[in-house]
């Protein structure tokens, strides 16, 4: 699974979120599937990110950079396109039909 | 409150009408294994008789397997509601830890107003200290200890979380020790009554340790959690608390109940609310003193966000 300039990617619309935080991290209960996620706050960032609107991968990782105050360094564009690929696994994100 | 005359046990087992109020749950219990009156008259003799009301939440008996095979290796079945339960036989001389464990298979499976968290649940100043583990930390023997050193046992195996409002309510029962357990605890509290000893069960040797007569007089006082402490015994180690960020405690302690997958949106939101307001360590001890000094130690010095609620259901 790739995330290149044409692909865009959106959250699940079968999911049914629900966040909660307090000391480090954010844990995501998905009604939908009943399962239990712990997420660190890039990943958390990326669900919600897509959340406000579907988003292109370069898009996506250039919001999140912002939004983390990381550089690219950093935030490797794979690692982003290796989290998408876990929350497709995970049936959190999919791609946006073209 | 009335309790079962100690008399009575045997004959009110043999007609299958043996009711006792345990925590919340009214339950019947039958039996015709040999020896199980004596030991249970021993660690239930102080608890309420349930004969108020005409309904049981669980009907369960330890009955005698029939047939020729009786007569070379006697064997005990577990029944709940008149069904056996998928419970491979047991030797006819284990009747009680058998009756024990069926008990608590009844809880887990069928309990689910509650979320059933598999954790030790104790009380001091008003307030609920968890020790959810699974077996061999030392969750029981550190909860009996406790006991013995001033707190109250809600239980060793269930917290009884209510969804609705976060309390927690009592489920006192005899503590199983298993093992080397046994004698720490003889040696730990000299005042402790220990029911008989049952050799070579599927958990080794097992005894029963009957609450303090304060657990059982108070088991309808619910109780709002207050510290979540995560223990670990390991020989020889120094006691050490180490805090453990709620999010990790949530998921430690989803991957722990009974029922929370089964529970849903209701069981998510019960244990965020229950990390709203406690607090969760991780806790490794070596020796049972240090350990209860150590929790001492937290109760009196965590500060109070809130008084503590106490409710009663219904008292028998």
């Amino acid at each position: 699974m790739t995330t290149g300039q044409g692909t865009v990617w959106k959250l699940n619309p079968g999911c049914e979120l629900h966040w909660r935080h307090w000391d480090e991290g954010f844990v995501l209960f998905d009604a939908a599937s009943g399962r239990t996620h712990l997420l660190n706050p890039i990943g958390a960032a990326c669900l919600q990110l897509l959340a406000l609107a579907p988003t292109d991968g370069p898009t996506l990782w250039s919001l999140l950079r912002a939004e983390c105050a990381l550089d690219a360094g950093e935030l490797p564009f794979g690692e982003l396109e290796a989290l998408l690929a876990d929350f497709g696994r995970l049936g959190l994100v999919e791609r946006e039909a073209a | 409150m009335t309790v079962v005359t100690a008399g009575r046990f045997e004959a009110l087992l043999a007609r299958g009408v043996l009711r006792l109020r345990l925590g919340p749950f009214r339950v019947r219990i039958g039996a015709d294994a040999p020896g199980l009156a004596e030991p249970l008259q021993q660690l239930y003799g102080a608890y309420p008789a349930a004969d108020e009301l005409p309904f049981d939440d669980y009907r369960i008996a330890v009955l005698r397997q029939r047939g020729v095979r009786r007569w070379l290796k006697p064997q005990v079945v577990f029944v709940a509601d008149g069904e056996t339960v998928p419970f491979e036989p047991f030797p006819a001389d284990t009747a009680l830890p058998l009756l024990e464990w069926g008990l608590n298979w009844c809880v887990a499976t069928r309990a689910h107003q509650y979320l059933l968290l598999h954790a030790g649940v104790l009380e001091k100043n008003g307030r609920a200290l968890l020790l959810p583990a699974w077996p061999g930390s030392g969750k029981s023997t550190l909860s009996t200890a406790l006991m013995f050193r001033g707190w109250r046992l809600l239980s060793d195996e269930f917290a009884l979380l209510r969804p609705d409002d976060g309390l927690v309510d009592p489920f006192p029962r005899p503590i199983p020790l298993k093992n080397a357990s046994i004698p720490v605890i003889r040696a730990f509290a000299p005042e402790a009554v220990i029911g008989p000893v049952f050799p070579k069960t599927r958990k080794g040797d097992v005894a029963h340790v009957r609450p303090s007569d304060d657990s059982v007089a108070r088991q309808h006082q619910a109780v709002r959690p207050a510290w979540i402490v995560y223990p670990s015994f390991q020989a020889g180690a120094r006691v050490q608390l180490t805090p453990l960020a709620r999010e990790r405690s949530l998921l430690k302690l989803a991957g722990n109940s009974f029922n929370y997958e089964r529970s849903g949106l209701r069981g998510f939101e019960a244990v965020a609310r229950l990390m709203d307001t406690t607090r969760s360590w991780l806790f490794e001890y070596g020796d049972l003193d240090q350990a209860v000094a150590r929790l001492d130690e937290l109760a009196a010095d965590e500060p109070r966000e809130a008084e503590p609620t106490l409710t009663a259901f219904a008292e028998a």
